[in-house]
């Protein structure tokens, strides 16, 4: 570990902690209807959506909404990409996307997941990557954060189980945040070299005299909401490690900072909404502790690297230099082994996916960091909106426990958290277990499961289990090695992002509904102060607790044992 | 054929999470009364 690169984290971590506030400022009066800059275009939506501005859903109805609004749009994007050889904007005339290949997409791109089984320069048109994929890089994020927002109204209301209005959240979500700093962010990118054209690809002849294809495409367009509404989903297979995508050390800054932005401002909107801004605080800093202890492990396995390396005589420079190298396989030289943690640390936390780097190249203990940030529910921060209104539940279930220390009816902000709160928070906590372990273990017994895989032992296991993590944690970035264009592994993720998306949902917008029918109770000796240290810490180790229960035996048999192996001398 | 499939499986999908909704709307209810009939 360098100091110069501890002072590129710091100095992302300042950046992450100052734009908090006043995004979160403007992401509260966009919220609220006060800040309407676009109101014509607003109302002209409306009319023409035939949608009731004024109608305050029950949470019943805004769940609905939201089903039925993703329901189609996946259809849509499936019959796009099943029909993309005949519409415009082909220039490479691309077949039509496989059936299962347009399954699995479609429902990962309307999840917000964006997993990758397919070469995006060589499978997908202009057409399907501009009208289809980052249509739904916008409304996939938008729709997140109108679930996190109607989540905290359901805390700050009494409403009889009213929580706001979907299309009018999903709209001002779309319209004042996602597209203006999309905008900003798309020219940050070309001015620093990514590339926005439509052009044919480019046919070359190296120095050696042999024929390149160099893709070409509106990338700086897609790389911004890709990481601005944490998708993930790269415009070509090597995602940022593409030196189209992510050319300078400042792209590879502002993609790790827009992936981070919107999650952090949201803690503030918490914080602005509930009329208690410690809080917001509060949820902030547990946030930035996992965070951050993320980042120390990841970097510091990425530093010290592969012992046998060393041990043979490879680690050349590091053992010039006197100490180790570190472990650059699977990374890119211009962003070195800090930045490459920081961004698997960073995309792993927020459910973007993206990577600057090969996950499955990462040593164990430096593989496992990405693996546990998923696996911890995507609450680091998250996605945007999915990781506020995770961190939320975890909230409640801390303030459950917290009220069964001291043997009192646990409050939350002034709501009692009783018997059917707490059932639907324990639906949502046991839904994304269930689905990846037992995907996973379905994988490892059936002949279909193993047959994509390409290496073997506990790497292997963390293979399917990376992707089943990956892909219900809704975040989309690979560990590789798993060769996942097969009718098993198309179906099975693409069914797995469905349920770590809307079967968590559900439960969640009921506990929103459920707080918002409740009055609040003015706080008495016995409620547990949310605003305090003791809080943060007991809301960390409750989520620790909680992922470590539920994942560490399977953890233990894939990066933990491999990385025991590894010290002994046996690589996988 | 495969096309079919998919799209009817995608469709069943969304139908179960509307009777998600409605089964966590009566979990709410019914805990209501149970808490109601208690106190």
């Amino acid at each position: 570990m360098t100091v110069n690169g501890w002072l590129q984290i710091l100095f992302f971590c300042v950046s992450v902690l100052v734009v908090a506030k006043p995004l979160g400022v403007y992401l509260v009066r966009v919220y609220d209807g006060t800040y309407r800059w676009l109101a014509p275009l607003e109302r002209l939506i409306y009319r023409m959506c035939g949608v009731d501005a004024h109608e305050d859903q029950h949470w019943t109805r805004y769940t609905g909404g939201m089903l039925t609004f993703s329901l189609a749009s996946m259809l849509l994007t499936y019959l796009a990409l099943r029909l993309q050889h005949v519409l415009p904007l082909n220039p490479q005339h691309l077949p039509a996307v496989l059936a299962r290949q347009a399954f699995e997409t479609s429902a990962s791109f309307t999840t917000n997941t964006n997993w990758q089984s397919y070469v995006g320069e060589t499978t997908m048109s202009y057409f399907s990557q501009m009208s289809q994929l980052a249509f739904h890089n916008f409304i996939s994020a938008a729709v997140g954060m109108a679930v996190a927002v109607a989540f905290v109204r359901g805390i700050a209301r009494r409403s009889a189980g009213r929580l706001g209005n979907f299309w009018v959240d999903l709209t001002r979500g779309t319209l004042y945040v996602l597209l203006p700093f999309s905008l900003i962010v798309a020219l940050i990118f070309v001015q620093q070299g990514v590339i926005q054209n439509i052009r044919p690809y480019l046919e070359i002849t190296t120095l050696e005299g042999a024929k390149q294809t160099i893709a070409m495409g509106p990338v700086a367009s897609q790389e911004a909401i890709k990481q601005l509404g944490t998708n993930g989903g790269g415009f070509f297979n090597a995602n940022a490690a593409h030196p189209f995508e992510n050319p300078t050390p400042w792209t590879n800054f502002w993609s790790m900072f827009t992936i981070f932005m919107i999650p952090s401002a949201l803690t503030y909107l918490l914080g602005r909404m509930v009329k208690n801004q410690k809080h917001g605080w509060a949820v902030w800093a547990a946030m930035f502790v996992l965070f951050f202890g993320g980042v120390w492990m990841a970097y510091w396995a990425e530093a010290r690297g592969n012992p046998i390396h060393a041990a043979r005589g490879i680690d050349v420079v590091g053992a010039v230099a006197g100490h180790s190298a570190g472990n650059m396989e699977g990374k890119e030289v211009r962003f070195g082994i800090a930045n490459s943690a920081l961004y698997a640390t960073v995309t792993t936390d927020a459910s973007c996916g993206a990577v600057n780097a090969m996950h499955d190249s990462f040593t164990p203990l430096g593989g496992l960091v990405p693996l546990v940030n998923i696996q911890l529910g995507e609450v680091v921060f998250g996605g945007v909106g999915a990781g506020l209104y995770g961190m939320l539940v975890m909230v409640v279930l801390t303030v459950f426990i917290a009220g069964l220390m001291v043997g009192r009816t646990p409050e939350y902000l002034g709501k009692k958290i009783q018997a059917r709160e707490v059932q639907v928070a324990m639906l949502y906590i046991l839904v994304f277990p269930a689905a990846i372990l037992t995907m996973t273990a379905i994988s490892v017994l059936l002949p279909a499961g193993l047959k994509g895989l390409n290496n073997a032992g506990p790497h292997g296991l963390s293979e399917i289990l990376y992707a089943f993590t990956s892909t219900a944690g809704n975040n989309g970035s690979a560990f590789a090695g798993l060769t996942g264009t097969t009718y098993y592994y198309n179906t099975m993720l693409g069914v797995n992002t469905l349920i770590g998306r809307f079967a968590m949902m559900v439960p969640m917008l009921a506990l929103a509904g459920f707080l918002a029918e409740k009055k609040r109770v003015p706080e008495s000796a016995g409620t547990f102060p949310v605003t305090t240290p003791l809080f943060v810490a007991l809301l960390v180790s409750v989520i620790i607790v909680v992922s470590a229960l539920t994942f560490f035996p399977a953890l233990s048999l894939s990066p933990v044992v491999e990385h025991l192996l590894m010290n002994s001398g046996k690589l996988f | 054929m495969v096309d079919v499939a998919y799209v009817i499986g995608t469709i069943l999908f969304f139908l179960l999470m509307l009777l998600f909704v409605a089964a966590c709307e009566r979990l709410g209810r019914g805990t209501d009364v149970e808490r109601a009939t208690k106190e």
